[in-house]
């Protein structure tokens, strides 16, 4: 039997786009594989779920409408838990699927896998294989350089990360310390990795994203700054040594003067330094064993980009 | 790179600890680390490579400038003012 596949879309004011974004998923299929699309409204203001509906075989939608904002992470996770397919496709509310990404799926899916898709921009001849994590700041760089086949990458994209239901409850899902936005889904793919698991870029399943336009990025970004740099600096905390976490610190003093004392305040009344003991006495591996797996230096000491 | 993923924890994660609290409750401290990391080296019992790594990250600033994004959304360079 074919499995059922859940695709996890958190939304949030978005309501012109997500109804686009499931007809592509839906049309684009290749298998008669059923579908289930689980849409969580992270409490739009805009109404973006109310009216959701696919007329066509094998697609079930379900939404669900959270009633405060809980942000991106903790929003998939909602989803990822109602879900009931075996295959779990996480993605977000504003892209397509390229034709025929059924298939790839289920032909590169195994036990203990990831699969990264490709993320092609709309507008641009744009292509990331996956991405690369930068230390120690903690963001990340888009793998340009296309793959030969199926290659292992450090990290799944948010627009297209793929694994069995299964291995996202063992892995723990996204970190819920993670406030609003950024930096919870690289965490999670380098968690993967620490789990035991793999990452691959598969290059033909692709998700065409649309990427924010500058004025539409500077706004988000301002908004979720605080977030952002909150989420970077837990990121490292989990992982980091001393040295690099000290690097980390001052880095983001620096570069984000207006919100680092607030973002070290919610760090210190977080539980922080519990997750990282958590992690340290339950994961396979540890942060070095990733970092000699995919050779990862401190980008200062490295000397270069 | 070395990274001891929370090995010998209590000492020296006692030190983050301490820098963190620090910055998050005196903004003087939060001008000492991000004008004189030195400043913070007798109070917070840093080693000499603790200060090194501290002085470093002003290096960063111009490398995460270069195509690192903080956010997997997008593709954009580092949002540091």
């Amino acid at each position: 039997m074919t499995p059922l596949i859940s695709v996890v879309i958190p939304v949030r004011n978005e309501s012109d786009r997500v109804a686009t974004t499931i007809r592509s998923i839906a049309d684009m299929r290749s298998t008669e594989c059923e579908l289930e699309i689980i849409v969580v409204d992270d409490a739009s203001a805009d109404g973006s779920c109310s009216r959701l509906s696919y007329k066509g075989p094998g697609v079930s939608i379900s939404t669900h409408q959270l009633k405060e904002r809980v942000g991106v992470p903790r929003a998939r996770n909602y989803g990822a838990y109602a879900a009931s397919g075996d295959l779990l496709f996480i993605t977000d509310a504003h892209v397509r699927f390229c034709g025929g990404w059924d298939r790839y799926v289920l032909e590169n899916i195994e036990q203990n896998r990831v699969i990264a898709a490709t993320v092609r921009d709309v507008a641009s001849a744009f292509k990331g294989y996956g991405c690369s994590l930068a230390v120690p700041f903690m963001g990340t760089r888009w793998n340009k350089t296309p793959p030969v086949g199926t290659t292992p990458v450090q990290i799944a994209a948010c627009i297209g990360t793929v694994l069995e239901r299964t291995l996202f409850e063992k892995v723990g899902g996204y970190d819920s310390g993670m406030i609003l936005y950024g930096a919870a889904e690289p965490e999670f793919s380098v968690r993967c990795w620490l789990t035991g698991a793999e990452i691959v870029s598969v290059p033909e399943l692709e998700v065409y994203h649309r990427f924010k336009l500058k004025d539409e990025r500077d706004r988000h970004v301002e908004e979720l700054r605080l977030s952002i740099v909150h989420n970077c600096l837990r990121f490292g905390l989990l992982y980091l040594d001393e040295v690099n976490s000290l690097q980390m610190l001052r880095y983001f003093a620096l570069a984000f003067p207006e919100q680092a004392q607030e973002a070290f305040s919610l760090l210190e009344s977080s539980d922080v330094w519990q997750r990282r003991d958590f992690l340290k006495s339950t994961l396979t591996y540890d942060f070095d064993w990733f970092s000699n797996r995919f050779d990862v230096k401190n980008l200062a000491k490295q000397g270069a980009l | 790179m070395s990274a001891e993923h929370g090995g010998e924890a209590s000492a020296d994660r006692e030190k983050i600890r301490r820098v963190i609290q620090s910055v998050a409750n005196e903004a003087e401290t939060l001008k000492q680390l991000q004008d004189s990391p030195e400043s913070l080296k007798e109070r917070f019992h840093l080693t000499d490579a603790e200060l090194d790594a501290l002085r470093s990250g002003r290096l960063h600033i111009g490398i995460a400038r270069m195509e690192v994004t903080f956010v997997n959304d997008m593709t954009i360079t580092a949002q540091a003012r």
